[in-house]
């Protein structure tokens, strides 16, 4: 007979619940397995996820279809050129009270649990800034006044990576404010016929709550619970070093990389690894655990010089580079 | 495994060592010295002790490979020993605890299982290179000329030589001995043996490179001191003569010594010294001018040395019998003296004072007394057909020495080849060598019943005027390799040699091909490279074509390799049955 402790319990418990998320997100959307998995990672580690990928991939729904799940508030932002910071964020408008007129403030989309905003690299980069303050402090100040944005908060931006006509590409301070940047690929045949079935049938599939704000919480503070082996972490600093030109071994990095990953992103990364571990069932993150979660953490991060763009080098072929050469101890 | 693999290499460098010569100790010891260092191998790599982490990684790897576990490395174990130290958070005791339910459920044979030793295939390649070097037959390196003789007592064994197809050289070997023993030459004799006998050491392959190099040296400069000498006293009879032809009294011997025809100029001397003494006085004088300027030729060309009558003392009219002995006195004068060169090594020369003394004598004794005249002709003459003799010698020391030559080139040029060559080339290059000799291939060399002419034998005539004389006696200096301190082995520049530096003439001579009734050209040389260039008409042909190609080769820059080419290529192809030189 063999006896749970609270630990094995409650990591269980985050590892049932995490399925539960999963699965039924996963009756609506077909594929993106990685994806939604992705973007769970990202809410339970608190952060915010940037969505790559051309239109008509199920971006909006898959997004839709957390917020069904999770029982949380849901607003969406379609970005424009000519959107303003305050119909992000919300303005102070003039009120007929019973004591006269006065202003009161009227939040904007900003104002929910998940935020999704749409072809984020459309807005100007002053709209783009309003998001700033939001993702980091998870506040927005107008004014002389800060309100405090519903907890959790979870921003879910997506940008097209082919259309780059009248776009602003996000500056890399706000670039760095996002946990992950996840591309979304095109479905396989098999996955297509999937979601041909179930978008044009009589019957669209719903998808119920199964994870309240107040789970949310829990489990983010048992993902901060998990401890980091030294090796691991050592593992990752030494990863985050060998993005760096000025520090780097790696020809590659030396050859086509400006900038190498901040802190942030050995966050990113650690943050990822603890919460793959305690959905693999485990009670630390393993070398497997941070190699799974580098590139979707990093690949936003690192800056490409003009030698890299020129000659059509991605980010992620520098990581692969360096999850290759880099030794784990 | 490391201290099999060890052994294994100290095995190998011991077998390389023995392959080079080197004395290395037996087989027993190696043995034993194996056998040592292969336990003491196995015994460090048991006591050494193994990382934890290593050890943790292994049961990781281990749990991975159990079926139905994560698709992925979970290293629960390693983590687990990395975060034990660091903290007793509730986290970290369940993951102690996962990680030893992970490695107890797990089997110790999964956790270690039995592998193949890392120097496995390090291993069995130098094993294989060794049984491969083992299996090789032994090959000294072949040490340099200068380092060996610098090294002795070194046991590196010496490169051995080898050349097979010595058909030519031999042939022409035996031509030369030939005309040795017609000349009564006992040094072309001595030569000839002695080179016979190098070749026969070079076909068994006896003798290393630096002693035939040693062998060789001392033939080339034993053949190239007798041509001199025979060159300068053909030189010294071809001046007397020359003055002599200025009297008529002397016409007939100047003519015969002319011939070296020895004999005649004998007996044309004795006819005059029968006159001597019925001369008149204007007729002697006239006689002993002739004889002095002749004497005088002859001097000039002779080593510098302290005329013969200065040394006696004696005066011109004096009795000759009084006189020394000469040649006999002057071996006894250059012993004491150390001059053992003029007194035994060069009797050529010593014949050419010989010959001035006698003329000097006669030309002195005929000024002053008739009957001494006539004695002292008759003693001049009696010298004349051995002197006349020595100096036919020529021919057949040139040969000697462009056959030394020869040798040398075939042996730098054989060398060279000695990795390209193959033995069918060889074969074939022996075949097309009999067939241009004419003979059947049971036929050897040696076997031709030519008889070799009073001044030598065929193609043996020596040159008439003292620039081909002097010119041939320096062209085996001249040649590809010669004076080099080893055959062939130089891989720097060209293998044909050093371009000449000839100053070229430039002049374009081609031979005549007439066309009309009887065979073409290409049809009689087809015809005897085919029978084996004896007919007639090739020979005429040999002759235009030869004629055509010796004045291109001395009036173009010609590379000194491909010059020796032709003419070897000439020489092979050249008619055998013809008496005169066909070189």
């Amino acid at each position: 007979m063999t006896t749970t402790t609270p630990v094995e319990a409650a990591a269980g418990q985050f590892r049932a619940d995490m399925t539960a998320l999963l699965n039924e997100i996963g009756r609506r959307i077909v594929g993106h397995g990685a994806i939604t998995e992705g973007i769970a990672t990202a809410l339970l580690a608190g952060g915010h996820v940037l969505l790559e990928g051309v239109p008509g991939l199920g971006k909006t729904l898959l997004v839709r279809s957390l917020a069904d799940a999770l029982e949380l508030t849901f607003s969406r932002v379609q970005f424009t050129p000519d959107l303003m910071p305050s119909d992000v964020t919300g303005t102070n408008m003039i009120v007929e009270a019973a004591g006269g007129r006065r202003f009161e403030f009227q939040p904007g989309p900003v104002f929910a649990h998940i935020l999704l905003a749409d072809e984020i690299n459309r807005a100007t980069p002053k709209t783009q800034s309003a998001l700033l303050e939001a993702m980091q402090e998870h506040a927005v100040t107008v004014g002389r006044q800060t309100y405090e944005l519903p907890s959790p908060f979870l921003v879910l931006a997506t940008q097209n990576p082919i259309e780059m006509e009248g776009t602003y590409p996000l500056p890399e301070a706000q670039l760095d404010r996002f946990l992950f940047k996840l591309r979304v690929e095109t479905p396989s045949r098999d996955e297509m016929h999937a979601i041909l079935d179930r978008t044009t049938g009589a019957e669209t599939p719903t998808v119920r709550p199964v994870l309240g704000a107040a789970r949310i919480h829990e489990m983010r503070h048992l993902v901060r619970e998990v401890p980091v082996a030294r090796p691991v972490q050592d593992f990752v600093v030494r990863l985050i070093e060998a993005t760096h030109p000025a520090t780097s071994t790696e020809a590659s990095v030396k050859k086509f990389i400006r900038y190498g990953a901040s802190p942030r992103g050995a966050q990113a990364v650690l943050l990822g690894a603890k919460v793959s571990a305690l959905r693999a069932g485990r009670f630390s993150p393993s070398f497997d655990d941070v190699r799974r979660m580098v590139p979707q953490a990093l690949r936003h991060r690192l800056l490409l010089n003009f030698e890299g763009e020129a000659d059509g080098v991605s980010t992620d072929q520098i990581i692969a580079t360096l999850l290759d050469h880099v030794p784990e101890a | 495994m490391l201290g099999a693999t060890l052994a294994l290499l100290g095995a190998l460098a011991a077998l390389l060592l023995m392959r080079w010569g080197v004395a290395v100790a037996g087989p027993p010891v190696l043995l034993a010295a194996g056998t040592i260092a292969a336990g003491l191998g196995a015994t460090a790599a048991a006591l050494r002790s193994i990382p934890l982490d290593r050890c943790a990684r292994a049961v990781d790897a281990a749990a991975a490979r159990r079926p139905g576990a994560e698709s992925r490395n979970a290293d629960r174990v390693l983590i687990a020993l990395a975060l034990g130290p660091t903290g007793d958070s509730r986290f970290t005791v369940a993951a102690l605890a996962d990680a030893l339910r992970t490695a107890s459920a797990l089997p110790l044979a999964a956790a270690a299982p039995i592998r193949a030793p890392r120097g496995l295939p390090a291993f069995g390649v130098l094993a294989a290179v060794a049984i491969l070097i083992g299996a090789l037959p032994g090959r000294a390196l072949p040490a340099h000329p200068l380092v060996a003789s610098n090294t002795q007592g070194t046991t590196t064994p010496e490169r051995r030589l080898r050349l097979a197809g010595l058909l030519t050289e031999r042939a022409a070997l035996a031509t030369i001995r030939r005309t040795g023993r017609a000349l009564d030459d006992a040094e072309i004799d001595g030569l000839t043996s002695s080179l016979e006998g190098l070749l026969s050491s070079l076909e068994k392959g006896d003798l290393g490179e630096t002693e035939v190099l040693a062998r060789l040296q001392g033939l080339d400069d034993r053949s190239t001191e007798l041509l001199r000498e025979a060159v300068t006293l053909r030189r010294g009879i071809a001046k007397a003569a020359q003055s002599l032809a200025g009297d008529p009294r002397t016409g007939a011997v100047a003519q015969a010594l002319d011939r070296l025809d020895g004999d005649a100029a004998k007996d044309a001397m004795e006819r005059l010294a029968e006159r001597a003494s019925q001369l008149g006085d204007r007729e002697r004088h006239n006689l002993s001018e002739a004889l002095s300027q002749a004497a005088g030729a002859v001097g000039a060309l002779a080593p510098a040395d302290t005329p013969m009558r200065t040394q006696t003392g004696a005066e011109p009219g004096q009795n000759s019998g009084q006189r020394l002995d000469r040649p006999a006195e002057a071996s006894q004068r250059a012993a004491p003296s150390g001059d053992h060169e003029a007194a035994e090594q060069r009797p050529r020369e010593r014949e050419l004072k010989r010959l001035e003394r006698n003329l000097n004598d006669s030309a002195q004794d005929c000024q002053a007394n008739p009957a001494a005249c006539e004695k002292t002709l008759r003693k001049t003459a009696n010298e004349l057909p051995h002197q006349a003799r020595e100096a036919a010698k020529t021919g057949a020391r040139q040969e000697m020495a462009k056959a030394v030559d020869q040798l040398r080139n075939r042996l730098r040029r054989d060398n060279q080849g000695q990795e390209r060559g193959t033995e069918a080339q060889r074969k074939a290059e022996q075949r097309f060598e009999q067939a241009a000799r004419g003979d059947s291939p049971s036929s050897g060399p040696g076997d031709s019943d030519s008889t070799p002419s009073a001044t030598g034998a065929e193609g043996l005539q020596p040159s008439d005027t003292e620039a081909e004389l002097a010119s041939e006696i320096e062209m085996p200096a001249t040649m590809p390799g010669a004076g080099g301190d080893r055959i062939g082995g130089d891989t720097d520049g060209d293998p044909l040699g050093e371009q000449t530096q000839l100053q070229s003439r430039g002049r374009a001579v081609a031979a005549k091909v007439s066309s009309g009734a009887g065979p073409s050209r290409a049809q009689v040389i087809e015809a005897g490279a085919a029978r084996g260039f004896a007919e007639t008409r090739y020979q005429k042909v040999f002759q235009d074509y030869h004629a055509v190609v010796e004045e291109t080769l001395d009036s173009t820059d010609v590379p000194a390799g491909r010059r020796y080419l032709v003419r070897r290529y000439f020489q092979l192809i050249r008619p055998r049955a013809s008496a005169p030189d066909q070189r």
